[in-house]
């Protein structure tokens, strides 16, 4: 009998002491600096605003969790909705362009009528849905295919998960999400030999930023998640180009990070490349 | 029928309860006392390495402010909060790697001015950071030159480009000698010593804070999301705060927090992003922003009242009027002010300065 007690009262102690341990890590106290853990006074300054600054209604659901209860949609679905979202306002000024050429009169202009009419009737495809859709909506589509595993939409989800960024504070759930998935989408592509995931990479590797190919976007926002490093990017680069298909761009890319390399650095970049390409024909 | 017990039964079963109760205290009593113990010296472990990280050098005794000049933008109300025993600050531009202990010090023991201080440093310094990366970028870019991509020109060891950001560079000498030795580890607490600042009641930081979750730590790093969820529910709070000590840089982010959805409006601050909009409150704000702008600012302040006015009730426009008028002597004091246009200390918001 008094065994039990002991070993009964043994794992209750050993339970609160836990319960006390878990819930003070939780608080996060011991994992950031002393000034984190200040909290606000609770009783606000003196004198009588007459204007109350209120916080913005927080979000019904988890955003993650309205990406997961969202139908199967395809990238062509995600591209239809895509193409309507950035044609939102150009009906109309399609046909204020329409009119005026048709004003001119002019025979020259009837390629360039007959061209803006097939892309108002194109757009005019699209339905009130897709016209009233709104870049979150478009951006939890596009993530909503990346999870389905359609590479193309994962590459572009990894360079840009599309989230208003007028709205990051209402998604930092998902944009937490994006960070972890992004590299891991990448690097997937890149092990079944995709050559334009090997660029995306070694873009957002690259401390020129892509100079060379004259496109501000390079790599997108996954530059904001890899730090520069010329080596990888020098791997990465050489690797798209043993797979074919590379940009043009990328052998002047090329040649710049050489300056920044040893001879040994070089030599270990193309080693690494050329044995990820064997592996991924042998595969 | 009951079980009966005898006496000797009762003091068996009594001494058996009692070396339970003792065995269980022996082991969960110091068990408990090492975590805690354990935690303390964690904590204290912490603090230290915050304060110490990358000042190698001895931090030199704090000298008597003589340079630092006023950083506060309009109307700063910075409170003493019983802070004035405190030693002054050392001169601005002294190395950070020298004062930095002492600063830490400082705003440990209250003082808004160091946390600030430390808050604009370390910009200064993650400014400095950023702007070095640039111009190396640029020193080797295969088209710094301005040259089309692969021409002879373009490979240029230091082009055009590169030179312009070499300058830039230059320029910086004085935050070169400031940030010398100091970490990014460092920089990357520099939201906390803001944040620290705006608790320790100086409006200007309430503002510069609320203005922006971006000058936290590094961005989409574990610890800016921590930053930027809680800046989520602070901000308003630190809003609200500046707006009621008379604050007159707090007026321009909040016009445009309480500014409904609109597209086509160009969301400056983040605050947008944290506040409820109402227009009516908008409205009120911009009439009381208008008299306080300079002469030369006015037209836009103007144009911006009367977009604010369109869609309102009649008796939404007179309730604004006099919400706007009930406000102003908490501002006159700022009138003509070119600060009242400028959250934040100038640097870090250098884009939106004229």
């Amino acid at each position: 009998m008094s065994s039990k007690i002991t070993i009964a009262a043994l794992l209750v102690s050993i339970a609160v002491v836990a319960v006390v341990m878990v819930l003070h890590e939780r608080s996060g106290s011991s994992s950031y600096s002393d000034l984190t853990r200040t909290d606000l006074p609770a009783v606000r300054t003196a004198g009588e605003a007459s204007i109350k600054v209120l916080p913005r209604k927080e979000p019904s659901a988890s955003s993650t969790q309205q990406v997961s209860k969202m139908p199967v949609i395809t990238y062509e679905q995600f591209n239809e909705q895509k193409r309507c979202f950035e044609n939102q306002n150009t009906p109309s000024s399609l046909l204020e362009e329409i009119a005026e050429l048709r004003a001119a009169n002019s025979p020259v202009d009837q390629n360039a009528i007959r061209f803006k009419e097939t892309q108002l009737a194109d757009l005019k495809k699209c339905s009130e849905n897709q016209r009233a859709a709104t870049q979150d909506d478009l951006s939890k589509m596009l993530e909503k295919v990346a999870l389905q595993g359609q590479r193309a939409a994962q590459l572009e989800y990894a360079q840009n998960p599309m989230i208003d960024p007028f709205h990051t504070i209402d998604n930092l759930e998902r944009l937490r999400a994006w960070r972890d998935r992004a590299l891991s989408y990448v690097n997937s592509a890149i092990d079944k030999g995709d050559g334009e995931a090997m660029v995306i990479l070694a873009g957002a590797n690259d401390p020129f930023r892509c100079a060379a190919s004259n496109e501000p976007f390079c790599s997108g926002m996954l530059k904001d998640i890899v730090e520069p490093d010329a080596e990888k990017a020098f791997r990465y680069y050489y690797q798209s180009e043993l797979v074919g298909n590379a940009p043009q761009w990328v052998k002047v890319e090329l040649s710049a990070l050489e300056r920044l390399l040893t001879q040994d650095q070089i030599a270990a970049a193309k080693l690494a490349a050329k044995t990820s390409s064997s592996n991924t024909v042998t595969r | 029928m009951k079980p009966t017990s005898t006496p000797n039964d009762t003091t068996g079963r009594r001494l058996r309860r009692r070396i339970a109760w003792f065995a269980t205290l022996t082991i969960a009593v110091p068990t408990f006392g090492t975590w805690v113990f354990w935690q303390l010296l964690r904590d204290e472990k912490q603090a230290d390495s915050m304060s110490a990280e990358g000042s190698a050098t001895n931090s030199s005794a704090i000298q008597p402010d003589k340079g630092a000049s006023n950083n506060g933008t309009a109307g700063s109300n910075k409170q003493s909060l019983g802070t004035s025993s405190l030693p002054a600050l050392p001169a601005e531009g002294t190395p950070l790697s020298n004062t930095f202990d002492d600063l830490v010090r400082l705003s440990k023991a209250g003082s808004s001015a160091a946390s600030m201080r430390l808050f604009s440093d370390l910009t200064k310094c993650n400014i400095r950071a950023a702007k070095v990366a640039v111009v190396d970028s640029y020193s080797f870019s295969p088209t710094a030159d301005g040259g089309t991509a692969g021409s002879q020109q373009g490979t240029q060891e230091l082009g055009q480009w590169g030179q312009v950001a070499k300058k830039a560079l230059d320029e910086l000498e004085a935050s070169d000698q400031l940030c010398h030795g100091v970490t990014a580890a460092q920089i990357n607490q520099r939201g906390e010593y803001l944040r620290q600042a705006a608790l320790q009641n100086d409006p200007e930081a309430m503002v510069c804070y609320a203005t922006s979750y971006e000058l936290g730590p590094k961005y989409l790093s574990n610890e800016w999301f921590d930053y930027a969820s809680r800046w989520k529910q602070e901000a308003p709070f630190f809003a609200q705060k500046a707006l009621d000590l008379g604050q007159a840089d707090i007026l321009q982010p909040l016009i445009g927090a309480f500014t409904p959805d609109d597209p086509n409006t160009l969301k400056t601050y983040r605050l947008t992003e944290a506040v409820k909009p109402n227009q009516q409150l908008a409205y009120a704000l911009a009439l009381l922003y208008q008299r306080l702008v300079p002469a030369d600012q006015r037209k836009r302040a103007h144009q911006d009242v009367a977009k604010l006015s369109i869609g309102l009730q009649p008796e939404e426009l007179v309730a604004a009027k006099n919400t706007a008028e009930s406000l102003w002597p908490r501002f006159a004091h700022s009138s003509g002010d070119k600060r009242v246009t400028r959250p934040c200390p100038t640097f870090i918001f250098p884009e939106y300065s004229d």
